[in-house]
């Protein structure tokens, strides 16, 4: 991505820009946020084509509501809106979408035990390996939509309880608890890998 | 790109630019709780899914292509109207012409009527003769206002069939007594002046001489008339006004005031003739046809006629 950020202007300030028919600014903006929205994107789908097709919709949809938007909101919390709500139909469209309760675990200790942890714990096997990144795409991907998404969220957008709450349509409590139990799992299925993680460092 | 907010920091988002969230101390500390170092560690290490490079270009193409399209759809549309614009305007003047058309027939109609009022015969309540009534030389008096309304023709108007009859009406009762009056008077002339009349050397001077209307005195009548005629022209309708130049108007009707006064200055001579000539009968009756067409005929009879027309009363 050959855009650089040097463009000091909120997000907020170069999506009314773009609007007004700079497409200078929604390279600044696509430049700041891309990253992040196809990480959220790919760790819910799993699968590159389907990332990549649901990330390329949610650009899309910034670039047909360039003449409305309105910056009564942060940018990010309005992006992040968008990509939760493709996902959202992209779930019912594919069937994926299941009410789980936050307490549903599952097999997800299970399924996270069956990716092969690095034999050894040498640096080289732990930071470089192939697989300590797969293993935790497989305890993400095992994780209740729900929560995955909360954490995601958190991780990728930088939003705020409040704002998660509000996009994902429940209370904040609510988000505190997805967060919590999604932790705690991910602790628990890479115990493994933070102990030798803590070993590298 | 350090700009891009995939710096797995404490708080990723948190210190980006744009409008701040608001976390409060609750909101903190429940991050706190639900955020592990170690794992966002693991995280950051493992963020290397990138959205491809063709994925990038299309998604900016397809950005700048939206934002060019945006003055070709306006042009597009400025084009179209500019060729509807002459089309609609078309068809509005021909709403108008066939559509209202058909809706505005009163015009002709009312046009008719005003020709039809203006060509209307006088009331057959008024006689003709008061309506002949023009204002005679000296008399300033305005004619009536019933006669003003019912003399168009008097205005010097257009010829109407009822203007013409009005005056050959006039002419049938006059030329009668002038085609019975003149071979007498014209016998009177060759015979000898009965009772001691002197006998005028010159007999045609002295019946001619008073038919020859003074140019002041027919100037004063015309103007007199011209003044009565303007002055019932401004109680016409305004429509009946603007059908004739006013210049034209004027002088006709100031031939017709100097016709009419030349006849009574005609018929006056008449009576003294006739009575000069000792007919007295023929002046008595002529004298009573001259007071039937003019009510205050004895003020227009000159002194000496007015005295004898008093003696005959």
């Amino acid at each position: 991505m050959p855009v650089s950020d040097a463009d000091e202007r909120s997000d907020e300030d170069l999506m009314v820009s773009y609007g007004r028919g700079r497409p200078d600014a929604f390279e600044t903006l696509y430049a700041r946020h891309r990253k992040a929205v196809y990480r959220y994107v790919v760790r819910h789908c799993g699968n590159g084509a389907t990332a990549d097709e649901l990330f390329q919709d949610v650009w899309m949809n910034v670039i047909r509501a360039r003449s409305t938007y309105t910056p009564t909101a942060r940018f990010a919390t309005w992006l992040y809106t968008l990509a939760h709500h493709r996902l959202v139909d992209h779930w019912r469209a594919s069937g994926l979408q299941k009410t789980m309760s936050i307490d549903a675990d599952g097999d997800v200790d299970d399924m996270i035990a069956a990716v092969p942890v690095p034999g050894a714990h040498t640096p080289e096997h732990v930071v470089g390996n192939r697989q300590l990144g797969e293993r935790l795409r497989a305890a993400l991907a095992c994780l209740p939509p729900e929560q995955r998404d909360a954490f995601l969220l958190q991780q990728e957008s930088g939003l705020s309880l409040a704002e998660i709450a509000a996009l994902t349509g429940v209370g904040v409590e609510t988000v505190k608890s997805r967060l919590r139990y999604a932790v705690a799992k991910l602790r628990a299925a890479l115990s493994e890998l933070r102990e030798a993680f803590n070993d590298e460092r | 790109m350090n700009a891009e907010r995939d710096d797995h920091d404490g708080n990723p988002g948190a210190s980006s630019r744009g409008l701040r969230s608001n976390n409060g101390p609750d909101g903190q500390n429940a991050l706190r709780d639900a955020r592990d170092p170690v794992l966002q560690a693991l995280m950051r290490e493992h963020s290397t899914e990138t959205p491809s490079s063709s994925l990038d270009a299309a998604i900016l193409a397809a950005a700048a292509q939206a934002v060019a399209d945006v003055p070709r759809e306006r042009k597009t549309a400025t084009t179209s109207w500019r060729l509807w614009l002459p089309l609609a305007a078309a068809a509005v003047v021909a709403i108008v012409a066939f559509g209202l058309g058909p809706l505005t027939p009163t015009l002709p109609t009312d046009t008719q009527d005003l020709l039809r009022d203006e060509a209307a015969p006088v009331s057959p309540n008024v006689a003709p003769a008061e309506n002949r009534k023009v204002a005679p030389a000296g008399d300033q008096k305005a004619p009536p206002a019933e006669n003003r309304t019912v003399a168009p023709d008097q205005l010097g108007g257009v010829t109407t069939p009822s203007a013409r009859d009005d005056r050959e009406d006039r002419r049938e009762t006059m030329p009668p007594m002038r085609a019975q009056e003149n071979p007498p008077l014209a016998r009177n002339r060759a015979m000898p002046a009965p009772g001691g009349l002197p006998d005028s050397p010159q007999p045609g001077a002295k019946i001619a001489a008073p038919f020859a209307v003074p140019p002041a005195s027919s100037g004063q009548a015309g103007a007199a008339a011209s003044d009565a005629a303007d002055r019932a022209a401004q109680s016409l309708p305004r429509s009946e006004s603007f059908t004739r130049p006013p210049s034209f108007r004027n002088n006709e009707r100031a031939a017709e005031a100097t016709e009419a006064d030349g006849d009574l200055h005609e018929w006056i001579e008449r009576i003294r003739a006739l009575r000069d000539a000792g007919n007295v009968s023929g002046a008595t009756r002529e004298l009573a046809r001259f007071r039937d067409a003019y009510p205050d005929a004895d003020a227009r009879l000159p002194d000496d006629l007015r005295e004898w027309a008093k003696s005959l009363r």
